[in-house]
């Protein structure tokens, strides 16, 4: 026993301990999959819908069986606990996580919350924490504790101690979650660490090699990508074990290999926001670029310069029509010929119509097709990019192959030279190299298919702890924008006046600074948050429940953060959120009425439409667009009702297909250029 | 990012194949190809047989890459020399990812080893794959014909010489002369062939099997003569059951010009016809008599190859050996691909408005105009095609026949509307424009469809008939005797009661004439008692009385030698074929013997309904159908007739040869039914008399002539009709 806990707190301290070295995870070979298609991506999906069950009531039964466990527990005093603790920490390293044990340590770990975060885990997080278990996907609506529920999942990796990332969707999320763990985990003797960004190599490093390493996406795959860049091609376990022999390092030029990775290999992941993270994040790949002063980028950098230059000299309808929908642009005939006409004043490289054509309808679908502070913004003379499904800010990022040049142009900023890729890798292959991968959202229902396609994720839905009694108004339809944006606006001044909590949600950071101002001149004080201060934006949204206040947010702004409601706002009816447009998928429409009525509060969602909503102007069907328009009444609604069901499933379609897209070609270019992988 | 998709000259994964210094594998051997006007090469890996085909810019970028040279390096210095032809970012990594997986390029880094059997375990997954996803057609490789071909090489490079063409021209010609000379037998052995028994099938399908080896031995040949190699010689097993023989002959690939390929596609017709004309002038030339059976035999080896050829093994439209001359010949690889890429471009461009639809890569106008013929074409040939093997093999094996047609109705109608559908449904590229895509798609769809499921039109059920008369009696000898006289010819008009024939009978005549003189002396007898005694007087009566009676019967027997018609009407001898009674004269006819009818002059249709359609007609006789006949001969007019009268039972006895497909009729026999004509399927006799009676075909045919019957129902839609049709002809061979 005195052993055993002697063990406990020599943990994490110091000198890195066998599970910790890399080549603990390459001694398992990486097993690569491929997407599927024809009759195998069929029976794949039929898979995934077969597969994705509410929570079945074995698990109910059982996690009361851990509760009850749990509450027996509470009884004993510190020291017994820690007796117990222990007991229970060895006959998960000796037998494993089945059954029995995997009970004894829920119920230990439940008890440990209850000790130092003054919570006691009700049943449904049990059960949400039993799918994790089982590496599913667990779906638990907003604000029934997530955060929480992780911890007994984690717990158990931390133990085992080969690694476990808790990955959430921000750094702000991470720190925060870490400080209200860290306790609970230090209690059981298992060391946290968290990722922020800035931070430096060792203490990046010592981050990880702590048994809970929290961190945001971001961190981690770009970490991923940093390690990769220093490793050899192809990381094997001989060359490291050979590297870790010998003095000097043969396989990187830079010293040794294992000290200038700062990741001990991907073992186990919980996936905070799941949705978000696995799905809305993989559209684009991850990307580490970097400024390479060599031949070759000059001269592509001059090409994307030339075009964004000369990009500005075509003029609208007369050298190139630009087709909103299908968000392309083509050259006509005049324009052709006037591209023709420059080839002398041009490099060679221009010569034909080939490259020369392509290059600048690049540019200018960059111009034209790029809205300032929809998808970037200007600050300082710089060009930031705005991630249009979050809304955040990704400042230092670039588009590639010279959008960004063309849009610097646009904008008149001095063009910024390229960067070239040097390591890139896809959120789907990322994620499938950890050994084991868990994930818990309150929205994953409708995305089930891919979550298993890709990362063979099952959905389960865990049922919430207190019926939902949140109303949903119907849609208001507006023909205008403008109308649309009025009425919101004189809703909120009379919810405000009666004293009622209001969140409207936005699309982009230029619609909420215009619902801001319109606000503001009719003398409602409101609160704007953009997702770009985190933490600020935490502590705001966390006030959102307060009696009349305002808060304008995009959709990501203080996400995962709970807004709880004062008595007053709960006598008058709980928040109301107020949504101001579909999103491209319902799921994250769910999202946003989910922040109101959590826990079984009162709470109110209304939906604000028009039919100038970018998902409608890109995605509606022209005819249902028409008959919305020119009718009133039932038929209107019903007509609405179709076109947005109709807009949101063809852009989740589409959404779908680009992930796929992406998927498949690092998939399969991985295969083939096998050589290279990085 | 829709320009992720357009954008090509640079690629944003540029950077992993920028630095690499790749070069093509030693052993890989690269052969200058011309395609029409084009110039491809080929690279060829002797060790796994693959090929690749490179266009002449991405040889000259793969030509580049040294090993030495980075293949940045070599992209730009295809950018300086080759200007807007040069390949761009995009084509240069696909092109060596491919070449990657087909193992044909080596990297500058270690290869690992790992990765080669992760590689080999793809290739064999994918080899499994093939083969079970493809059970359909089952590839079994059998012999190796290589050593035989080279033992023999002298002979071969003889046969596909100008002499050997010489040879076949002129067997061809010789052939073509005799079988033309006598067409008409030709013709007539036909028939034959298609009524043919078990035993007869299976020596037909031996005859084909050896037929198609010779022929895949031909493409071997002709490759090993042109230079090449074959290796492998075996049986596809078409679902398993039905094995086609097929000859590996991938090295004709590599030929540089296209007359070899053109040859070795054709040799196999060429040999096979050769096989055939030589059969064909045996056949023209040999007696029947003699050897019935290799005459027979040659008479199968010609239709065989004939049909074989020209339906399957010519036919570009099919993916079999015509396809790939025309391939060859029209300069343009991978025709079938490259045809329905185009269509669907078409489609995309001009039926959609599809703007951003990029054209696939064609050389000229002749170029897209076969492509397009051919996609047009290609498929309701191939569509056209499976249903007819599909009915002929449901002929014997309904079953089967079922199930391959369940098959490929999945495969050629299911399959691809789902993808149709997915296609209209989720296809990014139609962004924007799905709903016109979709509108389009459902008025070419939908036009056809709502007037085959809701237009009603009229519909008609047919039967086979024959004209007889309505009533026909029957004219039979009333005593022996023999013919004395014709009073009536055949077809000549009687009225009831006019004699037709007499006969005579010296026997009866002696009687009556004994007879006659018994009774004269009984009369003087009762004479002479009627003076004497009375008990005499009534002995001599009685006896007078009982020879009286004996007198009349005999006189009555002599009355019945005079045939009368029974009833008004045309005289028809019994014997179908004899034109008149002259024959029979002086003929001894038993009592009761049958020598002809006298028929009615109203004439009836009698037809015979298949079962499977005769519950539909008699359910529509309630509502009266509309029934009209057309008598052979009279091909324009039909005659509106009444049903009056059905029979009882269905029967398959055909009790008149002339409705018996054998006969050119149109019912089907069962084969072997030796004497008797049984059909293949029970039929419902049902008599028609045509409504109006004067001067019509009907009523001024003779009777026997064939005629057919359309029983009109009521309108109906074609859709509903089809589905009608189809499961009668399903009932009647699953349940026969």
């Amino acid at each position: 026993m005195s052993l055993l806990s002697s063990s406990i707190s020599a943990r994490g301290a110091g000198d890195q301990r066998v599970d910790d070295r890399l080549w603990a995870s390459l001694a398992r070979p990486f097993v690569r999959t491929t997407p599927t298609r024809g009759a195998d991506a069929i029976a794949e999906r039929l898979a995934a819908r077969a597969l994705r069950r509410r929570a079945p009531a074995r698990d109910r039964r059982e996690a009361e069986r851990i509760a009850g466990r749990a509450a027996a527990h509470s009884k004993l005093s510190e020291s017994a606990f820690d007796a117990v603790v222990v007991e229970c920490r060895s006959s998960v390293l000796c037998v494993g996580t089945t059954g029995e044990s995997l009970g004894e340590a829920y119920a230990v770990a439940c008890e440990a919350i209850r000790r130092h975060v003054g919570l006691t885990l009700h049943v449904e997080q049990i059960m949400g924490a039993l799918a994790m278990s089982r590496g599913c996907c667990a779906e638990m609506a907003t604000g029934e504790g997530k955060t929480i529920t992780a911890v007994l999942p984690a717990a158990i990796e931390g133990w085992i101690g080969r690694g476990m990332h808790v990955i959430t969707v921000n750094d702000y999320l991470a720190d925060r979650d870490a400080r209200i763990t860290g306790p609970v985990f230090r209690r059981l003797g298992i060391t946290v660490g968290v990722l922020q960004d800035g931070m430096p190599q060792p203490e990046r490093k010592q981050a990880y090699a702590r048994c809970v390493t929290y961190a945001a996406d971001k961190q981690v795959i770009f970490d991923f990508l940093r390690d990769r860049l220093v490793s050899p091609l192809n990381p094997r376990l001989a060359s490291l074990l050979l590297d870790e022999l010998t003095r000097e390092s043969r396989f990187t030029p830079g010293g040794r290999w294992g000290d200038m990775v700062v990741q001990r290999g991907l073992n186990a992941a919980i996936v905070d926001e799941a949705d978000s993270v696995l799905i809305d994040e993989a559209v684009t790949p991850a990307i580490i670029a970097q400024e390479l002063p060599d031949d070759a980028t000059r001269q592509r950098t001059m090409h994307f310069r030339i075009a964004a230059e000369l990009a500005g000299r075509f003029e609208r309808q007369h050298d190139y029509t630009v087709d909103e929908r299908q968000h392309t642009v083509r050259l006509t005939d005049a324009g052709r010929d006037r591209l023709a006409g420059l080839a002398g004043e041009l490099p060679p490289f221009w010569a034909g119509p080939r490259r020369s054509e392509e290059l600048l309808v690049r540019a200018i679908s960059a111009r034209e097709l790029y809205a300032r502070d929809d998808d970037y913004i200007v600050q300082e003379g710089k060009l930031i990019i705005v991630d249009r499904s979050t809304g955040r800010l990704l400042d230092g990022r670039q588009w590639q192959l010279g959008v960004h040049q063309a849009v610097e142009a646009k904008e008149e900023l001095d063009l910024s030279d390229e960067r070239i890729t040097s390591a890139r890798v896809s959120y789907q292959r990322f994620f499938q190299r950890y050994r084991k991968l868990s994930g818990m959202t309150g929205t994953a229902w409708e995305v089930s298919d891919e979550l298993w396609k890709y990362y063979r994720l099952r959905v389960v839905r865990v049922p919430t702890h207190r019926p939902v009694i949140r109303a949903k108004a119907a849609d208001r339809v507006f023909t205008t924008e403008a109308e649309k944006f009025a009425a919101v606006a004189k809703r909120t001044e009379s919810l405000h006046h009666e004293g009622r909590a209001v969140l409207i949600g936005t699309r982009s950071v230029a619609s909420s600074e215009r619902l801001g101002q319109m606000l503001s001149d009719r003398g409602v004080p409101c609160r704007i948050l953009n997702a770009t201060r985190e933490a600020e934006e935490a502590q705001i949204v966390a006030q959102a429940g307060r009696s009349g206040a305002v808060t304008v947010a995009t959709n990501m702004a203080g996400r995962g953060t709970d807004i709880i409601i004062d008595d007053t706002t709960r006598r008058l009816g709980g928040l109301v959120v107020i949504a101001t447009e579909r999103h491209a998928e319902s799921r994250v429409d769910r999202q946003l009425y989910g922040r109101a009525g959590r826990q079984g509060d009162p709470g109110l969602a209304e939906t604000y439409i028009s039919l100038e909503d970018q998902l409608v102007a890109r995605h509606g069907l022209k005819l249902l667009v028409a008959l919305t328009r020119s009718t009133r009444g039932t038929v209107r609604r019903l007509a609405a009702r179709v076109l947005w069901g109709m807009a949101q499933w063809s852009s989740g379609r589409r959404a779908a297909v680009l992930r796929s897209e992406s998927a498949k070609s690092d998939a399969w270019i991985d295969l083939a250029m096998h050589h290279h992988t990085r | 990012m829709p320009w992720e998709e357009v954008g090509a000259t640079f690629s944003d994964i540029w950077y992993r194949v920028a630095e690499s210094r790749p070069r093509l594998t030693p052993h890989a051997n690269i052969i200058r190809q011309r395609y029409g006007p084009t110039i491809a090469y080929i690279v060829e890996d002797p060790a796994s047989g693959q090929y690749y085909r490179l266009s002449e810019s991405a040889y000259f970028f793969v030509g580049l890459l040294d090993g030495r040279r980075t293949v940045d390096d070599a992209w730009n210095a295809c950018n300086a020399q080759l200007g807007d032809e040069a390949p761009t970012q995009r084509e240069c990594v696909q092109l060596l990812s491919q070449l990657q997986l087909f193992g044909l390029l080596l990297g500058d880094n270690e290869l690992a080893a790992d990765m080669v059997l992760e590689r080999k375990l793809k290739a064999r997954e994918t080899r499994v794959k093939r083969r079970t996803g493809m059970w359909v057609f089952w590839n079994i490789p059998l012999y190796n014909p290589e050593p035989f071909l080279d033992r023999h090489r002298r002979v071969i490079e003889l046969i596909f010489s100008r002499w050997g063409a010489l040879v076949w021209l002129v067997t061809m010609s010789v052939a073509a002369y005799l079988l033309i000379r006598s067409a008409g037998r030709f013709g007539d052995e036909f028939a034959g062939l298609l009524a043919l028994d078990p035993r007869g099938m299976a020596a037909m399908g031996a005859v084909f099997l050896v037929l198609r080896a010779i022929h895949e031995m031909g493409h071997a040949a002709a490759c090993k003569a042109m230079g090449g190699r074959s290796t492998e010689i075996g049986v596809i097993m078409i679902a398993g059951v039905l094995p086609l023989p097929y000859c590996d002959a991938t090295t004709a690939w590599r030929f540089a010009r296209i007359r070899p390929r053109v040859l070795v596609s054709a040799a196999g017709v060429i040999v096979e016809s050769l096989i055939a004309a030589i059969a064909g002038i045996y056949w023209a030339l040999a007696d029947p008599a003699v050897s019935p059976t290799l005459v027979g035999i040659a008479y199968q080896v010609m239709i065989i190859s004939g049909v074989s050829t020209l339906l399957f093994n010519l036919n570009p439209l099919l993916r079999y050996d015509g396809y790939y001359i025309l391939s060859d010949l029209v300069g343009s690889p991978n025709l079938s691909q490259r045809s329905r890429d185009l269509l669907r471009f078409l489609i995309e461009r001009y039926m959609f408005g599809l703007k951003s639809s990029q054209p696939p890569r064609v050389r000229d106008r002749t170029e897209a105009t076969v492509l397009t013929v051919f996609g047009l074409l290609s498929t309701p040939y191939r569509i056209f095609i499976g249903l007819s093997i599909v009915l002929l093999i449901m002929d014997r094996y309904a079953a089967f026949g079922l199930l391959l047609g369940g098959m490929m109705a999945a495969m050629w109608l299911v399959w691809p509307v789902l993808k149709i559908i997915g296609y209209l449904a989720s296809s990014p590229k139609l962004l924007g424009r799905r709903g016109r895509a979709c509108l389009v798609t459902m008025t070419i769809v939908g036009i056809p469809l709502v007037a085959l499921g809701l237009v009603p039109v009229s519909s008609a059920e047919y039967a086979p008939a024959i004209v007889e008369a309505k009533h026909a009696a029957p004219l039979r000898a009333g005593e022996s005797g023999f013919v004395r006289r014709i009073e009536a010819r055949a077809g000549q008009h009687v009225a009831k009661g006019d004699p037709v024939v007499t006969l005579r009978s010296p026997e009866l005549e002696a009687e009556a004439a004994r007879l006659g003189a018994q009774l004269d002396r009984a009369q003087r007898q009762v004479d002479e008692a009627m003076s004497g005694a009375a008990l005499d007087f009534e002995v001599a009566l009685a006896a007078r009385q009982q020879l009286r009676l004996q007198y009349d019967r005999v006189a009555q027997r002599l009355d019945a030698l005079v045939l009368r018609a029974p009833i008004s009407g045309v005289v028809a001898p019994s014997d179908g074929t004899a034109v008149d009674f002259d024959n029979i004269v002086g003929r001894y006819l038993p009592h009761g013997a049958l020598i002809g009818f006298v028929s009615s002059p109203e004439l009836v249709v009698r037809a015979l309904v298949p079962d499977r359609s005769y519950a539909h007609i008699l359910a529509g006789a309630e509502s009266s159908p509309n029934v009209t006949v057309r008598v052979r001969g009279h091909a324009g007019q039909s005659v509106p007739g009444t049903i009056t009268s059905r029979a009882p039972m269905g029967t398959r006895d055909l009790q008149n040869p002339a409705y018996a497909r054998l006969t050119s009729g149109s019912i089907a026999v069962e084969p072997s039914q030796s004497g008797r004509l049984v059909a293949m399927e029970t039929h419902w006799l049902v008599k028609i008399e045509a409504d109006d009676s004067t001067d019509n075909p009907v009523s001024s045919a003779q009777p026997g002539v064939r005629a057919r019957v359309r029983f009109g129902l009521a309108r109906e839609p074609l859709a509903a009709q089809l589905f009608r049709r189809g499961t009668q002809y399903l009932d009647a061979r699953l349940h026969r």
